[in-house]
């Protein structure tokens, strides 16, 4: 029980080192993400979504494309300091309130650069929540849960 | 398994995360949770079901008395969701760094 200190749900922080220095890296995540991102899992189109666009500036749309030529907000960008970091909104799939927030951070370390990924503010979601429900459950971050919450019956 | 939107939910609301601060001293009855705190029985009683849907919290029987406690894997399902969702978006991004290198 001693890791379930505060019911508040604590930001998700992740990082990875990569071989370049943080131009580059910040480059690589923002203006290439179509490139990499695993867009027919983690996207509100899924088979559908075609490319993700990262509007480089404060208050930037940050938002896929399907193949139809549809789009579909993922947030929008708060802070925007390349090659430091930049932040936005996150909210794929829903009204853009309430929102999530999501932090990256590109610093060199040993020749390679450290990306930091903090993604926080949980708690938001549940605000309004009968009035947003539905409109979250459209989100594909649901349907990640739900695949993820199969994977994890079938396993056990 | 609760979807993890449901669990989200759940802790969204702060008298919902002050009831979860009342049961991590151990299981407690409706009556005992709603002492102290400004909202009517029923409405902490609506609170508990909403919580005992998103697998926060489970319901138990002691003869005629029903008591609410935590259910700490709850919380560790919404974590490995959020683990999962971007260890998976990292390591692409680390794939193709490491693609595009210039050699």
């Amino acid at each position: 029980m001693s890791s379930i200190a505060a019911f508040t749900v604590p930001p998700v922080e992740k990082s990875v080192l990569v071989p370049c220095d943080p131009a580059r890296a910040f480059h690589a995540f923002t203006a290439e993400i179509a490139r990499w991102w695993p867009i027919k899992t983690h996207s509100v189109g899924q088979a559908k979504a075609r490319t993700i666009t990262i509007e480089p500036a404060i208050g930037g749309r940050v938002y896929e494309t399907t193949e139809d030529g549809g789009t579909s907000d993922w947030g929008r960008v708060l802070t925007w300091s390349p090659p430091s970091g930049f932040s936005m909104t996150w909210h794929p799939g829903r009204a853009s309130d309430p929102h999530t927030v999501l932090e990256l951070s590109f610093a060199a370390e040993s020749g390679a650069t450290r990306v930091r990924l903090v993604h926080r503010g949980w708690e938001a979601l549940g605000k309004d929540a009968q009035a947003k429900r539905d409109d979250y459950n459209g989100g594909w971050e649901t349907i990640i849960a739900r695949d993820f919450a199969g994977h994890f019956q079938r396993a056990s | 398994m609760p979807y993890r939107s449901a669990i989200l939910e759940a802790l969204g609301d702060p008298t919902r995360r002050e009831i979860l601060d009342k049961l991590r001293a151990g299981p407690r009855a409706v009556g005992e949770i709603a002492a102290g705190m400004t909202i009517s029985r029923p409405a902490v009683s609506q609170h508990l079901k909403v919580l005992k849907e998103s697998g926060l919290v489970a319901e138990t029987r002691a003869g005629t008395r029903h008591y609410f406690a935590i259910a700490p894997e709850g919380l560790g399902e919404l974590r490995a969701y959020l683990d999962e969702l971007w260890s998976d978006a990292l390591a692409a991004f680390a794939r193709h760094v490491e693609k595009e290198r210039p050699s």
